[in-house]
């Protein structure tokens, strides 16, 4: 029996405009070490595949396989998880909806080797069906905490570089006559 | 022309290295919450998400990008093969994005953050108290699950530099948008006292 | 409080031998008999190594101190259960571990000195003498008892010698600062512990820096756990030691001030200098003497170390945020009363080698100086690299980006150090002022586990 849809609530996921995502997907039997070996193998590769889908700040594709347990827990009965579950996780801008748009659009072939070998996953992984698929596994988060939540990620990244090129800038003019330095600011930056 | 900021050095260490992009790191634990934590954290969480005060220090420390406390009440369900599970127990997964190194971010959070941690981590099994550090790091890589791809859009940024530069851009906004129509004095004014203000971003 | 065993502790860890040792030895020995006979060489160390008692009756002409390799451990019959009970650093060796500590290029192991970060040393002997005469005397038993055994030899030797008031090249009064630690001398000290609310200072546990005793995590444990040490009696009243060679090039400093201070409109190249390392020439802080050196300031005084950043200077605009003595030691600039930085300190032994640059000289004249630097403290990860990694070869933690300690400089060229101020300055380029020659991890045995060693009943 497939459980319902809930409803996520948005402002719970949400952190100024940025917003987390995580969904967990039953891996299919058979398929862990492949999906692994598969997800490892990007940064053997040198590939970041995640550059794909626009607005993703940080994110992560962990293979949970366990609950861990020890005696020591005093946890009366054991538990553990019955299927091993990929949880992809995104810290990302704007809405959840929009993202995942962008991201069953963009993130291929990637998509369909990473669900594809998950359970209940649409026969094409792309577009809608993966969306709601992805939707119908979504976590929503308890407590979110974004250090600059207002802040898009080409936001980020261009800040990132007018700072390196100010601080360049600031050392290399120092003492610079005020009809040049104004003249060198004018060509950096404006 | 745009500078890429230079790849830094060498300071995310201490954990797998599947779990490092550049200067960032993954921290990835679940853990199980005992049945009066069912009740007691979402209270706490969203106390926590209506009070920015407590998690001021969280800002001040200035360790963390991204980290999220989510509760797993059931596994999604996808049909067969997938078997039914009703768990008997809530479990919590919990996420960081961080820089500097696993055992000063640990180290920081026991010393600095100890009733957080409490509140956070109390009620789930098996948590020692957050200090002595030692049985609490034990605890949480007993329980971290290792990424198998890890990734951030600014690998070589660390969380300090993001603010800076978000900062720094405050500060160059009017200047760059005034800087045509000034004189070559008055510029040199303002821009120094840009230079000035954003000083300790820079 | 802990008492501590004095009569276990080798000396000059907990409690400074001094600067009347003007001259120190540093002998990297490699054992290449089986290992009997480099016990019984070894053995016959033990009746001269110093410990940390109290001298009754005035000082040693000579010390003598020995320190161990992860491989000497091995070499000596240690076994590889005991020795792998030792720190994950310390087995690796600090060459292996270069790629973290910035010795890259340049500083890489490859360019080091013969005999360094090759897994050659074994045991390194530390020789303190206060006159040439009793330090050739020194130096002639150590190798006559080395010849009497055979199979045992110096890979690597190095001669310091204290220069003229107690500076270092490039010219800064140096090694007075050091952490206060509980049931030692110097616990007291204002500025030299963990900074309290009230302007006081506490003393650091004693298990941040000899192993076997509480230290500041697990000083209030309940179950009165120890911090982790290595197995048997090697655990007991020994310390890790990190012991570095470090190139000054005085000429390029001295250059690269004298032409940045023509554009510093905040003084001239000794304070530019000054905002780099965190204090004058003479050891004033600046945090306290921000335009020039308190004439009366003496760095053996029991206030000299009593200041604090955090109220005081808290936007760098006296000490820069970035200056060298802020970086390896923020005190309370961290906000949260120093709990960020209390458990990175170090206890630093080291002492500058070869003749000084000629005064006002910025010519290099192809002569060897710098700094030997050496640390002691119970984890070298925790405290000596953190330090290195995230304090001084970056600058995150200040809020400085990827700025790295503009003293230690850079291999590229590349980077410079932002100078606070109204305006800011900004100092460049960052040259490679010091590299790195060489350097070992090594762990210092309590004198019962020197005898351990000695007898192989190590476990």
């Amino acid at each position: 029996m497939r459980t319902r849809s809930k409803k996520h609530s948005r402002s719970i996921n949400e952190s100024g405009q940025s917003s987390g995502f995580l969904a967990m997907t039953a891996i299919k039997p058979g398929e862990i070490d492949a999906l692994r070996a598969y997800l490892e193998g990007f940064r053997d590769r040198g590939e970041r595949p995640l550059d794909k889908v626009s607005g993703t700040h940080m994110a992560r594709f962990v293979i949970v396989e366990k609950f861990n347990c020890k005696p020591v827990y005093k946890q009366r009965r054991a538990e553990n998880i019955a299927c091993a579950s990929l949880a992809f996780s995104s810290n990302l801008d704007g809405s959840i909806d929009r993202y995942l748009d962008v991201l069953c659009e963009q993130l291929q072939p990637e998509a369909q080797e990473i669900w594809g070998r998950c359970v209940g996953s649409p026969a094409t992984c792309e577009g809608k069906a993966l969306k709601d698929y992805l939707k119908h596994n979504q976590i929503d988060c308890g407590f979110f905490y974004a250090a600059y939540g207002e802040a898009t990620v080409p936001k980020v990244k261009a800040a990132l570089d007018q700072r390196e090129r100010l601080m360049a800038f600031a050392t290399e003019h120092q003492g610079v006559p005020a009809a040049e330095l104004q003249q060198a600011f004018i060509e950096e930056f404006a | 022309m745009s500078i890429a900021p230079p790849a830094g050095p060498i300071t995310a260490t201490g954990t797998a290295s599947r779990n490092i992009d550049g200067q960032a790191i993954s921290i990835t634990v679940f853990s199980t919450i005992k049945p009066w934590g069912k009740v007691f954290l979402p209270i706490l969480f969203a106390v926590t998400k209506r009070a920015p005060k407590l998690t001021k220090t969280l800002v001040q420390l200035s360790f963390i990008h991204f980290a999220r406390w989510s509760l797993v009440k059931q596994i999604p369900h996808n049909g067969p093969p997938q078997p039914e599970q009703k768990l008997r127990y809530t479990h919590m997964y919990f996420e960081s994005n961080f820089n500097g190194g696993w055992e000063e971010y640990i180290d920081a959070f026991s010393h600095i953050l100890t009733s957080g941690m409490a509140a956070f981590w109390g009620s789930s099994f098996g948590f020692p108290k957050a200090l002595p550090v030692g049985p609490f790091k034990e605890y949480i890589t007993e329980n971290e699950t290792a990424a198998s791809h890890y990734y951030s859009a600014y690998p070589e940024a660390t969380i300090t530099m993001v603010k800076a530069a978000l900062e720094v851009d405050e500060h160059l906004v009017p200047l760059k948008r005034g800087a045509q129509n000034l004189s070559p004095e008055a510029f040199q004014d303002a821009y120094t006292k840009m230079l000035t203000d954003a000083q300790r971003s820079l | 409080m802990t008492q501590i065993d004095l009569r276990d502790l080798q000396g000059d860890i907990l409690r400074a031998y001094g600067n009347d040792y003007d001259n120190t030895t540093y002998a990297f020995v490699r054992v290449e008999c089986p290992p009997e006979q480099g016990r019984a060489w070894f053995s016959g160390l033990l009746d001269h190594v110093t410990t940390a008692e109290p001298w009754k009756d005035g000082k040693p002409l000579t010390t003598l101190n020995v320190a161990v390799t992860f491989e000497g451990l091995k070499t000596l019959g240690v076994s590889t259960k005991v020795a792998e009970s030792f720190s994950e650093e310390f087995q690796q060796g600090m060459a292996k571990r270069a790629e973290r500590l910035g010795d890259v290029g340049v500083n890489a192991p490859e360019n080091w000195e013969e005999g360094l970060g090759k897994d050659d040393v074994h045991v390194l002997l530390t020789i303190n003498a206060q006159e040439a005469d009793d330090h050739r005397r020194a130096l002639g038993k150590m190798r006559e008892a080395m010849d009497a055994v055979g199979g045992v030899r110096i890979v690597h030797q190095h001669d310091t010698a204290l220069l003229e008031g107690a500076r270092e090249h490039f010219g800064y009064a140096d090694g007075f600062a050091q952490p206060a630690v509980e049931g030692s001398s110097d616990a007291k000290a204002p500025g030299g512990g963990v900074p309290e609310k009230d302007g006081r200072w506490r003393a650091l546990a004693p298990g941040e820096f000899v192993l076997g005793y509480p230290d500041e995590d697990t000083r209030d444990d309940p179950k009165r756990r120890l911090p982790n040490a290595p197995d048997g009696p090697l655990g007991k009243s020994g310390t890790y030691m990190v012991w570095r060679k470090l190139y000054q090039d005085v000429a390029l400093w001295r250059r690269v001030l004298r032409d940045a201070a023509k554009l510093y409109h905040g003084g001239d190249e000794h304070k530019l200098a000054a905002k780099v390392v965190g204090r004058w020439e003479d050891g004033t802080p600046l945090v306290t003497h921000p335009d020039k050196p308190d004439p009366n300031f003496n760095p053996a005084s029991r206030g000299a170390n009593d200041f604090r950043y955090y109220s005081e200077d808290f936007d760098g605009r006296r000490c820069p945020v970035g200056a060298h003595i802020r970086r390896s030691n923020p005190r309370d600039a961290l906000g949260f009363e120093g709990a960020l930085t209390f458990r990175h300190r170090m206890i630093r032994r080291g002492m500058p080698y070869g003749p000084p640059l000629e005064q006002g000289s910025t010519t290099d004249d192809s002569t060897d100086r710098g700094l030997v630097f050496v640390s002691f403290q119970a984890s070298i990860s925790r405290q000596f690299e953190a330090v290195q990694m995230q304090w001084l070869n970056d600058g995150n933690i200040f809020g400085l980006g990827h700025d790295r300690d503009f003293l230690l400089g850079s291999a590229d060229g590349q980077g410079k150090m932002t100078i606070q101020g109204d305006p800011p300055f900004f100092l460049s380029p960052m040259e490679a002022f010091v590299k790195t020659r060489g350097g070992e991890y090594l762990f210092v045995p309590g004198i019962s586990a020197l005898a351990a060693i000695a007898d192989g009943t190590t476990g």
